[in-house]
């Protein structure tokens, strides 16, 4: 599936919605004129009053709405009372999640989500934010206990979807836009009850109180009138994106028991997927399974959805209520006390793939969202990682070591001594130790490794309080400007922590992606090919790859291969604000045609690899690890 | 008669922002005292970690300081003490009773532990003993990690403290139970100390 080309049309959809609205709106100014016409007797005067009226009610009201439900996931999650499980927790369940998560966000190459439990009996999750740097993830305890492993993995892969396919900006719009009409209806109910008390009272002036019965009349059923239709629109557009979502759950984990198994368990579970909190209402249309049932359905029923991924099932759902599901504490690694007993676990653990043997992958498939067997190795990869690193990573303290750990300068150590002392100028007491102790670690793995590290940090980074994130992109800066240059190394870096923290300004509209055409932006795109084509070991045929790259931006075009000297990182940084407003699916092809000159000689490069991480995190696309072919 | 409705829709337009006004008041009063509620876990996590290490540090030591016994029981005491001051906090964060319990244990705990390291340095066995060094450091860095989640989960409660007493939310904070203030957790050790007094 192509989430590229599903944000674009995301994006075009709502903007259809949006003008409908617009249109639905005056209508409805419309109608409130008409019926008041009718007693007051038509006049522009009138015409203006009602219009005006009714559309800034409207507006206000939606964008009202909108900018609550847009407070980015975290809020959502708060507010429907989950409680976020500390990424070092050492209870089985919560480390199974968590773990469930982090594969499933290191294979399609996104900052592993905060996770955020709700103790609700029913089996259902639901993801939250506007993009996958501020998205959430939520799951109930009946998900935790009731299901297994590949079921768990099946409905993580399908709320993956939905953070991926950019649903959530698309159901906030409609949300606060059904708002907004619902409100009039609230509004003529007030009106209502005004009119009534106020005739009761005074009975001489019939003609106001009766206008103002009738103004509430009709609010109140062009209100309600409204808010059915636009409900039933919402539900339906809903109903497509989870069946979207299911689909998509498949083929990332290349495994249709796991999502069906779940949507089964919920099937036969006397709690279903339903859920007691109050606030779930509004957020119906993110979760799993359907939080309530009615024609405002935003999910499409349980056997339907059953069907379509598996259709020679027998209409017979488990008996979930026995179901009790034990953990695998080994496989889980649920890092005993302070990870000191994790070193011999490790030992019994089953031989896990190593990347070196892998075939290159073809870059269409990479663009495609994780697959089963790069959710495996994604597993491996965090695996392969040294287990005091991993655990450090998974709070905040640690997790900021180890950042400024790995942007610590490896050859020069008058430079680290340096950055040292800022460390200790700046920060806590002991956070110059403590990274000065595992820097020889951290540069000791491998740099597709590093970026795993990365990507683990950011979920407890999150937690940071302002001011903390402040000082700590202070230090960053500082740590990398030392040595009065960037490498190659630290700008990649900086892009992908930046970027997963929310640190670089975003547009208000917290779109990651813009609408601008690929054609006009080909000169500023093959800044990044001829980087690619020069420093990726083609030396011989740099022109070769170069040419690879653009033929796929544009077959027509020929441009001639920038010189090595006009690809300095300044130019690279240059163009960058330009590439982030391209559209979605512009952005896919621009990626593959970087990936094409980048695979030109059959290999990837480490620099090559630096620099698509860089430029994937900095266009906010998603690119998973898995498609380097290590050397 | 169209005065009157003039009147209305103006009436109605300000009411509906007063309305909306409030409503975001209340939302953001709840996602503030959420996320404080939220960042006392991860200090929670970390003395937890603590609080389990601290059994294995008494069986490590007890083969060396046999006639500390006193000593010992103290730091169990201590610790027990603190555990179910953690259990009331994290049921309450930011619940002035329950911080201060907190803050108390802690401070108690600090003070035995400090003593059971201080008394090891005459035991050059213990001393040499690795398990031991690991156990020190080991807790050591957990108290670094707390007070590191410690200043996030300060700081908001600081911006909750802060966002309610500014106007309008001052207003309607109390009527949706949001009138007291939440309570900063200091530890003992970390306050700054007073300076010494000069006696003649």
């Amino acid at each position: 599936m192509d989430f590229f080309a599903e944000q674009d049309q995301a994006r075009k959809r709502s903007k259809w919605l949006v003008l409908l609205f617009c249109l639905a709106v005056m209508g409805i100014a419309l109608s409130v004129f008409l019926a008041l016409s009718y007693f007051s007797g038509p006049s522009w005067e009138l015409f203006w009053l009602t219009g005006a009226g009714t559309i800034g009610v409207v507006a206000l009201a939606s964008l009202g709405r909108i900018l609550s439900l847009s407070a980015g996931g975290t809020a959502v999650a708060e507010s429907l009372g989950g409680h976020l499980l500390c990424p070092n927790t050492s209870d089985p369940q919560e480390r199974r999640i968590l773990n469930v998560v982090e594969e499933m966000a290191i294979a399609s190459g996104t900052p592993v989500p905060p996770v955020y439990l709700m103790e609700e009996k029913g089996i259902n999750a639901f993801a939250a934010g506007y993009s996958p740097s501020n998205a959430v993830v939520g799951i109930t305890r009946g998900c935790a206990e009731k299901l297994n492993r590949e079921q768990l993995q099946g409905v993580v892969a399908h709320e993956f979807s939905h953070i991926l396919n950019g649903d959530m900006r698309l159901n906030i719009k409609l949300t606060g836009l059904i708002f907004g009409i619902v409100c009039l209806s609230r509004i003529g109910e007030v009106l209502l009850r005004v009119g009534l008390l106020s005739g009761g009272r005074r009975r001489k002036k019939e003609d106001g109180t009766a206008a103002l019965l009738a103004l509430g009349v009709v609010l109140l059923i062009i209100g309600l009138i409204g808010g059915f239709f636009g409900s039933l629109i919402r539900a339906a557009v809903s109903r497509q994106r989870e069946f979207l979502a299911d689909a998509s759950a498949v083929q990332f984990t290349r495994n249709p028991d796991g999502i069906s198994g779940a949507l089964k368990r919920i099937g036969g579970y006397s709690a279903g997927s339903k859920l007691e909190t109050s606030t779930a209402g509004d957020f119906s249309h993110m979760f799993f399974g359907s939080a309530l049932r009615s024609i405002f359905a935003t999910h499409p029923p349980l056997e339907k959805r059953i069907r379509k991924i598996e259709p020679s099932w027998n209409e017979t759902f488990p008996e979930t209520d026995q179901i009790s599901e034990q953990i695998d504490f080994q496989s889980e690694n649920t890092a005993g006390f302070a990870g000191l007993s994790k070193a011999s676990q490790s030992s019994s653990k089953p031989p896990v793939p190593q990347t070196d043997a892998l075939e290159t992958k073809s870059f269409h498939d990479i663009l495609e969202g994780p697959k089963s067997d790069t959710i495996d190795q994604a597993r491996a990869l965090i695996d392969r990682i040294p287990s005091p690193l991993l655990n450090l990573c998974r709070e905040p303290f640690g997790a900021r070591c180890v950042v400024f750990a790995l942007l610590l300068d490896p050859a020069d150590s008058r430079i680290r001594d340096q950055q040292i002392q800022l460390i200790h100028n700046q920060l806590e007491k002991d956070t110059d130790s403590l990274t000065l102790k595992i820097f020889s670690q951290c540069h000791s793995i491998s740099c597709v490794e590093k970026f795993a590290l990365i990507e683990e940090c950011a979920s407890p980074m999150r937690e940071l309080s302002p001011r903390q994130l402040q000082q700590f992109s202070r230090v960053v800066d500082g740590l990398i400007t030392m040595d009065q240059k960037i490498d190659l190394f630290e700008w990649s870096i900086q892009k992908v922590v930046f970027n997963h923290l929310n640190l670089e300004e975003k547009s208000i509209s917290h779109n990651p992606h813009g609408s601008s055409a690929l054609a006009g932006q080909v000169n500023t795109c093959s800044v990044f090919l001829a980087a690619l084509a020069h420093y990726g070991g083609e030396k011989m045929n740099a022109e070769d790859a170069f040419n690879r790259g653009v033929k796929l931006l544009n077959p027509k075009n020929t441009i001639q291969l920038p010189t090595i000297e006009s690809c300095t990182i300044e130019e690279l940084e240059k163009s960058l604000p330009r590439l982030q407003k391209l559209s979605a699916s512009a952005k896919r092809t621009f990626l593959t045609a970087c990936l094409a000159t980048a695979e030109h000689d059959q290999q990837i490069s480490e620099t090559e690899f630096l620099i698509l991480r860089g430029l994937a995190a900095a266009i906010s696309c998603p690119l998973g690890p898995t498609f380097i072919n290590p050397t | 008669m169209s005065s009157t409705i003039i009147t209305l829709i103006v009436l109605g337009v300000i009411s509906l922002v007063i309305l909306f006004t409030v409503i975001g008041i209340y939302n953001k009063l709840v996602t503030l005292k959420n996320r404080f509620e939220n960042a006392f876990s991860q200090i929670e996590v970390q003395l937890q970690r603590r609080y389990d290490l601290i059994p294995n540090l008494i069986e490590t030591v007890k083969g060396y300081m046999a006639h500390e016994k006193d000593t010992l029981e103290a730091v169990i005491q201590a610790r027990n003490q603190a555990q179910s001051s953690l259990q009331a906090a994290s049921q309450n964060p930011g619940d002035a009773g329950a911080m201060a319990g907190l803050a108390g244990a802690e401070g108690l705990l600090g003070g035995a532990l400090g003593k059971i390291f201080a008394l090891s340095e005459s035991y050059p066995d213990l001393k040499a003993n690795q398990n031991m060094a690991n156990l020190q450091e080991e807790l050591s860095s957990t108290e670094n990690k707390v007070a590191f989640s410690r200043q996030a989960f300060n700081d908001a409660v600081t911006s909750y403290n802060t966002y309610k007493q500014t106007f309008p939310p001052v207003i309607v904070a109390g009527m949706f139970g949001h009138g007291q203030d939440a309570t900063l957790l200091e530890f003992e050790s970390e306050k700054i100390k007073e300076a010494p007094k000069v006696q003649f």
